[in-house]
């Protein structure tokens, strides 16, 4: 105490007049970058131009040919100057990260730079992204998801720039393989269900990657998307809701076969009844409306319309939640059955763990728009890594009253994602957070074959 | 099976039905109403517990729904006890009747078309001690010389004087630790399903008190969470003066563990998150001191994280408050960690009741075995869920046999009969099943 007293004295605040003075300092570092990169964009620029010049004087006569090279190098010439945006860092941001990574070498965090650092984080994150954009996408894997982003606009000022985004999925990676289930567990507001409809093109993304049976369908316009609907499906969360009350379930489940043409008109009934009877409904509900049945009985309906299409790819969002426990299982079976039959590949969305346990290979835990940890089932389930993946295990009840289980509660609830802490998202609700984790976020890394995690707690180099 | 190979009957009623069935509903319904809203000396419900032990004894309950379309029999002769100082948990699908049961209990049926039938439901309440007038009587602080008095202060802090410049003084009530004044009081037991309504204000937030599922639409929108507190003290505890409420509000909000009371105590009920209005939701609860908490799916709008904190959280608070809980649930989970008694319920009647250990490791319900084989557990892996096949029977037309034979794998010819009637099968254990019948089994 008396030492940092000393030391205060000795290292006078600085007077408004230095102040000044390093501010102008840093306003001219900063004008100087942006003249920099100017230039560097410039040059490029000209390069660019005199490109093309040379690709249409040498044009073979074959126009869309030239176009499609034009458009290349045009692509080319703006990833090119969008990389030297994020690798030309002016002086005083160096220095800054400098002073941030011998904070973090030495472990205390005086004069550490949060701003700095978020900044830092997201170039890399971008870099990372850039740079894993030219890989080829897994054979294995029906999908493959690459840094993806999905952010929504909340504030915005009178000339329409955004001033503040809700990061509802941010920079998600993953790969799942033909045949399997993948589940996404996480509370409510964590991304979940966002990432889900993404990874349908539903929503736009705002950046990454979807790889689907090898081909990046993120840049897909509505009309390319149209003939892939068929290959991916999803299982809404509320049967009450999402069919509509004013046709009978023939007219919903034979609408997708006869737009996309799966069955010509004439045998559309039959083959629709052929799929009601694979998902248990029997062959006078055809024309039924959906109010006559029950939760159960819908979700099936919603299956079979599903279904109906022959998809590869199912989204299951919180297919069962609304259900109760007796037919939970009813329609869990059912979904496994199905899988057997037709080899499906789910993803299934659920914040019930023992239903995701119980149903999946491999395992996604979601915090606040992130992954936080993923991998097989057995590995996550028998040896969960992250501090938020503990708490979420030990949470569930367990219906044997003689087990005391020895439960982390966690402190508080889950922060908005509006306005996430700054370092590691979950540093507010951890039992194990240390001073590193209120600063720097930790890296998505793998620690076991196929078993990823984002914490401090693990050597992150 | 059967239903699944033919169609099943068609409900639809032509509008001559209709009227007729509404006629005579209508007929049922005004008695009902009419007994409802009768003027009753307290003599009228008073009764008495079968056993001290208790604080609430469930007995031969029907409650009804009277629609156009029929009598549904939403609870269906239930009898079940709370004992003091215990969690007894009521587990069941949805429209079992198991929120019925607690709406029942505090008379909150809408009405006219719910109704308490018959049956009866008696509670050890601790009531005001009333003087001739029909006033609380006070219990006065005194010291060897008899009452102790203190003087009147007005709103500036100064004493107050009567005519001949004498400080005038009033003697002092008892308070307790949240500063709340303190009554006479005696213990009645009143017949919750014989009383007039007018009379459940006595009980309802002070003596039973309740919990809903929903925070956000069982919350006022329009006022914050402090008015809303305050009024379970101004209504429940005569005398209180505003500061006396704050008091105790905050006190509340502390002791279910809300970080920064005063904050919340002037905050609106959109500002707080599901799990913080869930908390606001319990201290209202015990605001009013009661003997009895009601919580009627306390988490089921919440996270798997915030459960585990509310669930905590009420297992604190119901040994430092000594009351009983009644806790209403769809998820076994919950109950195996919460309950000291089980009632299972379906379409209506408990088909299995007993203590927690007895119906988790020896349950004997078909319908109670097959919930807790299809729900998955984190601890054991298996390849295929066992399934329950079929539905609940429709609500309106029951029928006059077993209600889960339809769904049952294990029927024998008794279950074509009659309805199985409760059998004890262990001094706390009863189950409502042919198959464990002695007549049957020789």
């Amino acid at each position: 105490m008396s030492e940092e007293k000393k030391n205060g004295e000795t290292a006078p605040a600085p007077s408004a007049e230095e102040l000044r003075a390093a501010k102008e300092a840093e306003r001219a570092d900063l004008a100087e970058t942006k003249r920099v990169i100017r230039e560097r964009k410039q040059e490029i620029d000209a390069a660019c131009a005199a490109k093309i010049a040379e690709l249409k004087a040498n044009d073979g006569g074959d126009p869309a040919a030239l176009r499609a090279a034009v458009a290349a190098e045009k692509k080319r010439a703006a990833k090119e100057k969008r990389l030297v945006e994020l690798t030309t860092i002016s002086k005083t941001e160096q220095e800054k990260l400098a002073v941030n990574r011998a904070c973090e070498r030495d472990g205390v965090f005086d004069g550490f730079d949060d701003e700095a650092e978020l900044r830092d984080e997201r170039r890399r994150h971008e870099l990372a992204a850039i740079e894993d954009e030219t890989a080829p996408a897994d054979a294995d894997a029906l999908l493959e998801v690459r840094h993806l982003k999905m952010y929504f606009p909340i504030a915005k000022t009178i000339t329409g720039k955004v001033t503040q985004w809700l990061r509802a999925v941010d920079d998600v990676s993953f790969k799942l393989k033909a045949g399997e289930t993948l589940g996404i567990v996480g509370e409510s507001g964590c991304g979940k269900t966002t990432m889900g409809r993404t990874v349908l093109k539903l929503y736009k993304p705002t950046g990454g990657q979807i790889f689907f049976k090898g081909e990046d369908i993120a840049p897909f316009k509505p009309s390319q998307m149209r003939p892939l609907r068929t290959k991916m499906q999803i299982i809404f969360q509320d049967p009450y809701s999402s069919l509509p009350p004013r046709s009978t379930v023939g007219g919903i489940l034979s609408e997708p076969v006869l737009v996309h043409k799966i069955a010509p008109k004439e045998e559309a009934k039959e083959y629709v009844l052929g799929v009601m009877e694979k998902c248990g409904l029997r062959d006078y509900y055809y024309e039924r409306y959906p109010h006559e049945f029950s939760g159960g009985q819908r979700q099936r309906i919603c299956i079979a319309r599903a279904l109906s299409v022959r998809p590869e790819l199912v989204i299951c969002d919180e297919p069962v939640s609304a259900l109760d426990v007796s037919i939970q299982a009813q329609i869990i079976n059912l979904l496994k059955q199905l899988q057997e039959q037709m080899g499906l590949t789910y993803m299934f969305i659920s914040h019930d763990l023992s239903v995701v346990k119980h149903i999946s290979d491999r395992i996604g835990v979601m915090y606040l728009g992130s992954m936080v940890e993923f991998g097989d089932k057995h590995s996550i389930f028998s040896n969960p890594m992250h501090p938020y993946t503990q708490a979420l295990f030990s949470a569930v009840p367990n219906p044997n009253p003689d087990v005391k289980m020895n439960r982390i509660v966690l402190k508080g609830d889950i922060p908005s994602p509006a306005d996430p802490p700054r370092g590691c998202k979950f540093n507010t609700r951890c039992p194990k957070a240390m001073e590193i984790c209120k600063h720097v976020a930790p890296k998505y890394r793998e620690y076991e074959e196929g078993h990823f995690v984002a914490c401090h707690c693990y050597p992150q180099a | 099976m059967s239903e699944n190979t033919q169609k099943p009957k068609s409900r639809y009623l032509s509008g001559k039905e209709i009227r007729a069935i509404a006629k005579e509903n209508n007929k049922v319904m005004r008695a009902l109403e009419k007994k409802k809203h009768r003027k009753a000396a307290e003599s009228e419900f008073l009764s008495q517990m079968k056993d001290e032990k208790n604080i609430l004894e469930v007995e031969d309950l029907h409650s009804y729904f009277f629609t156009d379309q029929g009598v549904v029999k939403a609870v269906n002769g239930v009898s079940f006890e709370i004992p003091q100082g215990a969690t007894v948990g009521v587990v069941g699908e949805s429209g079992c009747g198991k929120s019925v049961t607690s709406m029942s209990i505090m008379r909150l049926l809408q009405g006219p078309y719910g109704q308490i039938c018959s049956g009866s439901i008696r509670f050890k309440s601790n009531d005001f001690k009333r003087d001739e007038k029909g006033k609380p009587i006070p219990i006065w602080e005194r010291d060897e010389q008899g009452i102790v008095y203190e003087p009147v202060l007005d709103k500036k802090g100064v004493q107050k004087l009567d005519r001949d410049g004498n400080p005038v003084r009033v003697p002092k009530q008892r308070r307790d630790a949240y500063g709340t004044k303190l009554f006479e009081m005696e213990e009645k037991v009143f017949d919750i399903a014989e009383m007039p309504i007018r009379e459940m204000y006595r009980l309802r937030g002070r003596q039973i008190a309740m919990i809903f599922q929903e925070p956000m639409t069982s919350l006022n929108p329009v006022l914050t969470i402090g008015n809303q507190l305050d009024e379970v003290t101004f209504l429940h505890f005569p005398g209180s003066t505003k500061e006396d409420a704050k008091r105790r509000s905050i006190e509340m909000l502390n002791l279910v563990g809300i970080a920064m009371p005063e904050r919340v105590y002037k905050s609106y009920p959109h500002e707080l998150s599901g799990g913080m209005r869930q908390r606001v939701m319990i201290s209202m609860a015990l605001a009013g001191d009661p003997r009895l908490i009601i919580a009627d799916e306390p988490t089921t709008a919440l996270d798997v994280t915030i459960q585990a904190q509310i669930l905590d959280l009420l297992r604190d608070l119901k040994s430092r408050i000594n009351g009983s809980i009644l806790l209403i649930t769809h998820d076994l989970g919950i109950i195996a960690e919460m309950a000291d008694y089980v009632v299972v319920m379906y379409a209506g009647r408990i088909i299995e009741k007993g203590t927690a250990s007895e119906i988790f490791h020896h349950p004997m319900h078909p319908y109670t075995i097959g919930l807790q084989k299809s729900k998955p557990t984190m601890d054991t892996e298996k390849d295929s869920l066992f399934n329950i096949p079929g539905n609940v029977p429709n609500p309106i037309d029951m029928p006059d046999y077993c209600y889960f034979r339809e769904r049952c794998a294990g029927c024998v010819s008794r279950c074509f009969g009659d309805y199985p009637p409760m059998i004890q099968v262990s001094p706390t254990h009863w189950v409502a099943c042919h198959l464990y019948d002695k007549e049957n089994t020789k």
